[in-house]
């Protein structure tokens, strides 16, 4: 699974987690120089890093996943940030039905937000302040454990009112210096990265969720 | 508890955790007002626990609404008690219903973040009402869940207005030896089908389930909560036990233990109570019930096998990999052979993604393990300890790893109590640690 992802919806912060092991995972997302080579027929990752969101508490749950890519093409330079419900380190909410690797709850959250309206993607750069987008993302499969009476569990998909999905976040950047790249819930920042774009080439230096008492919109 | 204040402070920062607003009507009703009219107080309960979603996410936006139009107050109450749902608390409140307050307080003891941290911010915003209600009702404070008793004492603690007018407006907080009633329920319990209301005198499956739903939202732990749970797991009607067994999934080592063994390893009990007895031991931090999940685990013909490995996929360190790898599941037929397959990817891809922090952390509940197979003489001993030793050996640069095994290395504190063989396998990890230890580091993490 290459997603990672965002939002849960309590209070949380976000551990970060570019670690080694996510950025191999990414594969393709390592940064490439551009220059000098012919503009590709899709948009060229160039730079990818994966995090948590979890728990703002000691040995605290990842509730979703996170996955930010610099992406380039047509002259563009854009963030992209997607979050999940689903991922190899989301933990499930308490109770016999949850199944590690999916939260139904932060599905859930994300959801609601998309549909209200309540999310937002701002960027901070050399040239001043600029919004991005958020909309819906891949469509998201999170599972539940079934009990049948013959003494077997199964998973099956959870049955939601709407389709479930991940959310996604892009932003254009701009041109090379340092981008703050901010979402925002509800007015306030719960997402902060910082991507530099310097020599035709990208890396996103910081992906993090703010503390308990820096969240406020400035 | 501080977690509870700095989440609620947080949220308040947010502007998150408060269900969107109410006064938008949804467009659907859950249910025809002639169905709903047609169903006592029981019935119209039995609706909600089975409608598709339950009360979370979408269809809760839609039954709460429907619920404050109908004005079932009692009916919303319930689900907050049985759900901590954030919607129904806010519900609650905006109608000044006198009973938000105890309800709100209630859901302080949810396992489920989004929902506690909810109710705690809910209160902190009424903190002079919420105050007085402490304070107003300490004679009984004592009944009050252990989490709702901690907030109490961290408000009082912070001082400031109380609205002692208000407060004596509010419902007095929850007897719950009377709320929680049906977790003793008489020997015969029906299920309520498709009827449209009780019968007087008569128990139904779903009153004991919602028992068991409003003790798991509560906090409340210890006796005599795990002397219920064990009564229920004993009890006639296997519904009721496997019920019983369900509820103890997310109370972690907080569960009647032996009543759930013997549970699973009765032969006559039926196959679903069986696997619900091991889901409910899954979080167990025993090493010898670990130990015997492993086991069941890596028999396809046991009747518990995918609860085993479902669970094991969830919570496994690793090793249950290795036994699947050579677990031939044919026998049980190619469902329970994919669904194997299925969750051998699943942990492998848990595994792959474990930081070392996680391993850290990890670490004491392996190496007891470990301990407990190798003193038992466990069938598992020949596989499990070397490959326990290597796995942490091969992390051993990692500043976590060697701050979890120095931790255990070190001397027990003279006042520790422990029984002889709790002793004598914290010695073994001890030894076992203190070995890691010595060996050098490798210079990559090799998982």
């Amino acid at each position: 699974m290459t997603r990672s992802g965002l939002l849960g919806a309590s209070v949380v912060a976000f551990s970060i987690a570019a670690s080694a092991a996510a950025l191999a995972h990414a594969g393709a997302g390592e940064a490439q120089g551009a220059r000098g080579e012919a503009e590709p027929r899709e948009p060229r990752v160039l730079h990818h890093l994966a995090s948590d969101f979890v728990e703002d508490e000691p040995g605290a749950r990842v509730l979703a996943a996170l996955e930010a890519r610099v992406l380039h093409f047509g002259g563009r330079t854009w963030l992209r940030l997607d979050a999940s419900p689903i991922g190899p380190r989301v933990v499930a909410p308490p109770g016999y039905r949850g199944v590690a690797g999916s939260n139904r709850r932060t599905a859930e959250e994300i959801a609601a937000a998309l549909a209200d309206g309540r999310l937002e993607v701002r960027v901070r750069g050399p040239r001043g302040t600029a919004r991005g987008h958020a909309f819906a993302g891949d469509l998201s499969e999170v599972l539940e454990r079934r009990l049948l009476p013959d003494g077997r569990v199964e998973h099956v998909t959870a049955s939601f009112e709407a389709p479930c999905r991940d959310v996604r976040f892009e932003v254009d950047l701009g041109g090379e210096g340092t981008h703050d790249v901010e979402v925002l819930l509800d007015g306030r920042v719960r997402i902060r990265a910082t991507v530099r774009l310097a020599g035709g080439r990208a890396r996103i230096e910081r992906l993090e969720s703010l503390g308990a008492h820096d969240g406020d919109a400035s | 508890v501080s977690r509870l204040f700095a989440s609620a402070a947080l949220l308040a920062l947010l502007g998150a955790g408060v269900a969107p607003s109410l006064a938008e009507e949804p467009a659907s009703a859950p249910v025809a007002d002639d169905v709903w009219d047609a169903h006592d107080g029981e019935g119209r309960w039995v609706l909600l626990r089975t409608a598709p979603d339950r009360f979370t996410g979408p269809l809760g936006s839609r039954w709460v609404p429907y619920l404050v139009r109908r004005g079932e107050w009692d009916l919303l109450e319930w689900v907050v008690l049985a759900t901590a749902n954030s919607q129904a608390i806010e519900a609650l409140e905006k109608a000044g219903r006198p009973t938000w307050v105890r309800a709100a307080v209630w859901a302080l003891g949810s396992r489920e973040s989004h929902a506690l941290d909810s109710a705690a911010l809910r209160l902190k915003t009424h903190a002079p009402l919420v105050r007085a209600w402490f304070a107003r009702h300490a004679k009984t404070q004592a009944q009050l869940p252990p989490p709702a008793r901690t907030f109490a004492e961290h408000l009082a603690a912070e001082g400031g207005a109380v609205d002692e007018a208000g407060a004596a407006a509010l419902a007095a907080p929850y007897n719950p030896v009377v709320l929680l009633a049906a977790l003793l329920p008489p020997r015969e319990v029906v299920p309520f089908g498709d009827r449209l209301r009780a019968q007087p005198g008569v128990t139904y499956l779903h009153q004991v389930e919602r028992a068991l739903d409003m003790l798991g939202e509560s906090g409340f732990v210890g006796s005599p909560w795990l002397d219920h749970l064990g009564a229920l797991l004993a009890h006639p009607v296997p519904a009721v036990r496997r019920a019983a067994a369900l509820a103890c999934v997310p109370r972690r080592g907080d569960i009647p233990a032996e009543a759930l063994l013997a549970r699973l390893e009765s032969p006559a009990e039926s196959a679903d109570v069986r696997s619900a007895a091991l889901l409910g031991l899954s979080l167990s931090p025993d090493p010898a019930v670990r130990a015997r999940i492993l086991v069941i685990g890596s028999d396809p013909l046991h009747p518990a096998f995918t609860a085993a490995v479902s669970r094991l996929a969830d919570v496994d360190d690793g090793f249950a990999i290795m036994l699947w790898n050579d677990l031939d599941a044919s026998a049980a037929g190619p469902t329970v052979q994919a669904f194997l397959q299925a969750e051998r990817r699943r942990l492998s891809a848990r595994i792959a993604a474990q930081k070392g922090d996680s391993l850290g952390q990890r670490i004491p509940d392996m190496l007891a393990l470990a301990a407990h197979v190798e003193m038992t003489a466990h069938p598992l001993e020949g596989r499990l300890l070397p490959w326990t030793l290597h796995t942490i050996g091969a992390a051993l640069a990692a500043p976590e790893v060697r701050a979890a095994l120095e931790t255990l290395a070190a001397d027990p504190p003279p006042e520790e109590r422990a029984t002889p063989s709790e002793a004598a396998r914290a010695e073994r990890v001890r030894l076992h640690a203190r070995a890691l230890l010595a060996k050098p580091p490798a210079p990559t993490r090799a998982r």
